[in-house]
């Protein structure tokens, strides 16, 4: 699989004097339906795992930032960099009407701008590291794609949405004790 | 749910189980169908809120479901059915209150950094909004639904919150602060066998059940009293299904009851709340098979026999009135017979 599958994106900012607003929801922009949800909190730095063989996730920062990882086979040439601008999240103009106390919403978008991410080839295989610093910032991650986000700055919090119902012992989102150990013990997923 | 008639006691605390390390915490996936109380079809989130003197919120929804969730901070959390509140404050990452359809909401007292996460169970839809505090109390008492017509939820409070007078009796709320009452009254004999409770009912029960009741927005009691002041039974209205309600749950002092019309006048002046007040089509009730003496008390106010049921394994039988042929007539007709013995 090649690491442009996965995508960083922008969910819209609907700027508001009595505080911002982001929504995504099934309605074609976002990359698939939402089956379920979680999200987690952090106080202080740790990491988890996650790897989703049949269906894709959603990461959203909602706080703080994120670092993550994601580990692949693919070709080590240039293949590091973020996918061409897509429709995949261009949200409904009805939609960025929410609410009353309205300003003219930031578009969401795919960053496709951005300096391409750090790698590595590992092992022979790529990793990739990407970091969310924004409360806006989200990323695809495909289907099989494995990954470790950590974090380090404390009230970190993020939100996790994926395409497919999996009996709940199947859900594969493992925390980890601490980054730098757990790091020793990274493998491959699959 | 009709969202005419949900309540703030509908809006529940959700806590969601948690896992991880003693500093970093997930949320085990709530999935569609399974663990999520309704389809999750939208997430937005309220981060960079100003101060603490900001309100959000300050709308309803027709249909939307949603549960509230405080991932950093804390936020008050106000909400209104239009006759009751409810104030919930949201500190924790791990619990969120469920807000049923038809629920007006006020988020506020924010702290600094604090972050608001909303899961919601149908993408968006201005036409869902009521966003006029006058338009979702209007909205509350549509003629089309349990709450109309005119404000049904509204009388029920205002039957719960005052005193009924009537010829010999009146009605007062029912609530705790006649508690010791109530426990006398239901641990007599002769209540116990035909309300099929075979024990003594302690305090702490009692209390509990008043609890449940003070919560509920959709019956309504009262304690009937004398025109001494003294306590001679109980009685409730309840199973409010948007033209009938049942009567129930009824004790009476035998004591004080004795060559007194008290209960001719209570099921008169119940037959006249429902069908004049409340303006319903049908006053129900239940009663055990073999409570002969108060079938045939009904039957003289002119009730119809409409069936049987079990509860509980016991047999009882129904009964049901309807307007015009309400114990009214029956109640002044017994004063009318009695009138040098009462003195009215």
């Amino acid at each position: 699989m090649l690491p442009t599958t996965y995508r960083k994106f922008r969910l819209p900012k609907i700027l508001d004097e009595r505080g911002n607003l982001s929504v995504f929801e099934n309605n074609g922009y976002f990359p698939f339906e939402i089956q379920w949800v979680s999200w987690f909190f952090s106080e202080a730095d740790s990491a988890y795992d996650t790897r989703l063989a049949s269906q894709d996730q959603v990461v959203i920062v909602l706080s703080g930032s994120l670092k993550i990882n994601v580990r692949q086979t693919g070709l080590p040439e240039n293949i590091a960099r973020f996918p061409e601008s897509s429709n995949v999240c261009r949200p409904s103009d009805d939609l960025l009407r929410h609410g009353p106390h309205r300003s003219e919403p930031s578009q969401s978008s795919v960053l496709d701008n951005e300096p391409p991410a750090r790698y590595v080839i590992k092992d022979g295989l790529l990793e990739e590291e990407i970091l969310l610093n924004d409360v806006c910032n989200c990323i695809h991650l495909p289907a099989s794609t494995a990954s470790r986000i950590s974090w380090s700055a404390a009230d970190t919090s993020a939100f996790i949405t994926g395409s497919a119902l999996t009996d709940a012992g199947q859900l594969y989102i493992n925390f980890l004790p601490n980054r730098k150990t757990a790091h020793e013990h990274y493998e491959l997923l699959g | 749910m009709n969202t005419t008639s949900s309540s703030v006691n509908d809006c529940t605390l959700v806590d969601f189980p948690v896992s991880g390390t003693d500093t970093a915490f997930l949320v085990a996936p709530l999935r569609n169908g399974i663990e999520a109380p309704f389809p999750i079809k939208r997430m937005y989130y309220l981060f960079d809120i100003p101060d603490d003197k900001v309100v959000r919120g300050g709308h309803a929804h027709k249909a939307l479901q949603q549960i509230i969730i405080a991932l950093n901070g804390s936020f008050s959390l106000k909400l209104s059915d239009g006759l009751s509140e409810k104030i919930v404050i949201l500190d924790s990452p791990f619990t969120g209150v469920h807000l049923v359809p038809g629920i007006w909401r006020e988020l506020y007292d924010f702290t600094p950094g604090a972050t608001c996460m909303v899961l919601a169970s149908e993408v968006y839809d201005e036409k869902d909004y009521i966003r006029r505090y006058d338009e979702f109390l209007s909205y509350k008492q549509q003629p089309n639904g349990p709450i109309g017509p005119d404000g049904i939820l509204q009388k029920f409070h205002f039957l719960r919150s005052n005193v009924v007078k009537g010829k010999t009796i009146d009605l007062h709320p029912y609530g705790m602060e006649y508690l010791d009452e109530i426990i006398r009254l239901r641990n007599q004999d002769a209540v116990k066998y035909f309300l099929a409770q075979d024990f003594d009912i302690t305090r702490q029960q009692q209390q509990e059940w008043i609890r449940g009741y003070e919560k509920r927005t959709d019956e309504f009691g009262f304690i009937i009293c004398n025109k001494k002041g003294e306590v001679v039974g109980i009685t409730f209205c309840y199973n409010y299904d948007g033209r009938s309600m049942e009567i129930g749950r009824a004790t009476f002092d035998t004591q004080r009851l004795m060559g007194m019309p008290y209960a001719l006048e209570t099921y008169s002046i119940i037959a006249d709340l429902v069908f004049n007040y409340l303006q319903l089509s049908v006053l129900k009730v239940v009663i055990k098979s073999d409570n002969h003496r108060l079938l045939k008390f009904y039957q003289r106010m002119n009730w119809t026999h409409t069936g049987k049921c079990s509860i509980r394994g016991n047999d009882y039988e129904t009964l049901q009135v309807l307007p015009g042929q309400s114990a009214h007539a029956s109640f002044e007709h017994f004063l009318d017979g009695r009138k040098n013995k009462f003195a009215l």
